[in-house]
């Protein structure tokens, strides 16, 4: 766990980590991030063969990006709903939907 | 015993190479010695080009190139060189000597079957000397004087057994015999040219019309006599020093300075088969005060690259003051490092250390406190229940309890719309109670009922209700 403090530094760790190629997967929640920010992530993300995974804010789904993948994550606890807003080859395919992620013990 | 194999590594451009290692100078240079009037003992390329030579006198310089900048030899600096040469060297072979002024002796017989035969190990000595700063020139021979001979007459040659070596020898002149002025002029008289002539010479008319000191050097240099050498002894304690070219204040420029001692203490650590642990760059400044710059290591590390970057990382967040006239570089914390078994396959250790590595860059620029790991507490409490731990740490899986992925900070207290908490609408109770009472001892005690609840989107959170008295509804986690 990494408490960068500021925007620079969050994206600075996330790229080391990546390149690195020593930790499975780098998840980020970076401020904000530019074309050029993406694109350096990605090629640090291909060096070293990492799953890197960043969070934006639900309103940049519109807004276009470089990153081979996105997905929107929605849905309840009990039916979860991923969406796949950009993928590799390939045309979109309709949304996931997951079961529970749990089961509950009694409905009440 | 393996036979002994001798390579002399002499560095001919030693004279100019203290003053140039650490950074390029900005006007030509050039290096004078001498007494009341100075000549020039070596100078750069760009000196060289403008027509500059060893042995010219200094005004003949001046002459030629107004803006030579001409610095006094500095043989104290030299021998410093060497030294550190000599430390470095220790890598490749435990016996290694200084032939001062400017050459190395080291025994390579044994170490050729680990580097791959001769070849392979000179092109590695001269490569890293190259990256050390130093232009080398090496020649390898059965006797110490012999390869000493065939290196200072930029022979590159590696002869392994005497008969070559004595038809080598034979074909050089006599002006690499150590001996005085007036020797060198009788021999001249006398038509003798090369070390085969002379040697071909009665050796009582020899040794009685030059001294035994010649004839022992001819027989040392065949291998006719034991020629032994005193082995250079490592300090106990890694420290180095390099004089800048002018006062440097930009971080790169001292970065470039620091690498050459980096390499320095590599060839010094894998010469111990030791990793640092502690690292110290000391930056002398104008104004007599330094500046130290600390990096710790969690594993102990002989890689120059990683050592240099996380210098990088710690200079970048230092501010300098001024600027730096001189850099020295220590090593206070040694750690051995355990022996590695090559594998074709990663092994797990190898990917512990790539896993610290990279902790350490990111603690050297972010500061240690910024990254670590995680790990479970026993605790019921579920905002005591981790911890912050090192990286890398280890925990022991809890008990398989019903968490939410997002814990909030700090508990958010709900509205009530008639009994019952609402957020973004009624809240409905899909599961619960779970009862959480703990903590009376520390004076953060809790007394609450756990919930999970789901409003009219789908939304579904962990939250509780106060057993004290007041009874109220709390938001404390997130599921989705």
């Amino acid at each position: 766990m990494i408490r960068a403090a500021g925007n620079t530094d969050t994206l600075w760790s996330m790229e080391q980590a990546l390149r690195s190629g020593t930790c499975s997967a780098v998840l980020g929640w970076p401020a904000t991030m530019t074309e050029q920010a993406i694109r350096r992530l990605q090629l640090a993300t291909e060096t070293g063969r990492t799953l890197g995974v960043y969070f934006t804010q639900p309103g940049a789904a519109v807004r276009t990006s470089p990153v081979p993948y996105r997905l929107r994550i929605g849905g309840s606890i009990d039916n979860i709903r991923v969406e796949v807003l950009k993928r590799r080859g390939g045309g979109l395919t309709a949304p996931l939907c997951l079961g529970p992620a749990y089961q509950p013990r009694h409905q009440s | 015993m393996p036979k002994m194999l001798w390579l002399c590594l002499s560095l001919p451009r030693l004279p100019i190479e203290v003053f140039q290692r650490a950074g390029a100078s900005h006007d030509p240079l050039a290096v004078i010695g001498g007494g009341n009037a100075p000549l020039i003992v070596a100078c750069d390329e760009r000196a060289a080009a403008a027509g500059i030579r060893s042995g010219m006198s200094m005004s003949a310089a001046y002459a030629l190139l107004p803006e030579l900048n001409a610095r006094m030899r500095d043989t104290g600096a030299e021998l410093d060189s060497l030294r550190a040469t000599a430390l470095w060297a220790l890598q490749f072979t435990s016996q290694v000597s200084m032939r001062a002024p400017d050459a190395l002796l080291l025994e390579i017989g044994a170490s050729l079957k680990l580097f791959g035969g001769i070849d392979a190990l000179c092109e590695r000595i001269n490569a890293s000397a190259s990256q050390l700063g130093f232009d080398t020139l090496s020649a390898v021979a059965p006797t110490p004087l012999g390869a000493y001979w065939l290196a200072r007459c930029a022979l590159g040659i590696s002869v392994e057994n005497r008969e070559t070596l004595r038809h080598h020898l034979n074909r050089l002149p006599v002006s690499c015999l150590d001996t005085g002025a007036r020797v060198f002029e009788s021999l001249e008289r006398m038509g003798i040219r090369t070390i085969g002539q002379l040697a071909q010479l009665p050796r009582d008319a020899l040794a009685r019309r030059f001294g035994q000191h010649l004839l022992d050097q001819l027989d040392r240099g065949f291998g006719n006599r034991p020629d032994p050498q005193t082995p250079f002894t490592p300090p106990s304690r890694f420290s180095a020093r390099l004089v800048l070219p002018s006062p440097v204040g930009e971080a790169e420029a001292l970065l470039f300075a620091a690498h050459r001692l980096v390499l320095q203490l590599t060839g010094y650590l894998s010469a111990n088969n030791a990793g640092v642990m502690q690292l110290r760059l000391i930056l002398e400044n104008e104004d007599g005060s330094s500046t130290g710059v600390t990096v710790a290591l969690s594993i102990p590390s002989r890689d120059p690259k990683h050592l240099l970057n996380l210098l990088r990382e710690r200079l970048s967040q230092t501010a300098l003051t001024g600027r730096s006239e001189a850099i020295r570089l220590e090593a206070p914390g040694i750690a051995q490092l355990a022996p590695r078994n090559f594998s074709f396959l990663p092994d797990a250790g190898h990917a512990r250390e790539e896993r610290a590595t990279l902790v350490e860059k990111l603690r050297a620029r972010l500061g240690n406190e910024a990254v670590h790991g995680l790990s479970l507490f026993p605790d019921a409490r579920p905002e005591f229940a981790w911890h912050e731990a090192e990286p890398g740490m280890n925990t022991r899986p809890g008990p398989a309890l019903l968490r939410p992925a997002w814990l909030l900070t700090r508990p958010r207290r709900l509205k009530l719309h008639g009994k019952r908490p609402c957020l973004d609408g009624q809240l409905r109770i899909v599961d619960g109670p779970e009862r959480i009472e703990s903590g009376w001892w520390d004076g953060r005690d809790v007394m609450r009922d756990y919930f999970i609840a789901r409003n009219d989107s789908g939304a579904t959170f962990w939250i509780y209700r106060e057993r004290a008295s007041s009874g109220e509804w709390f938001l404390h986690g997130i599921f989705s």
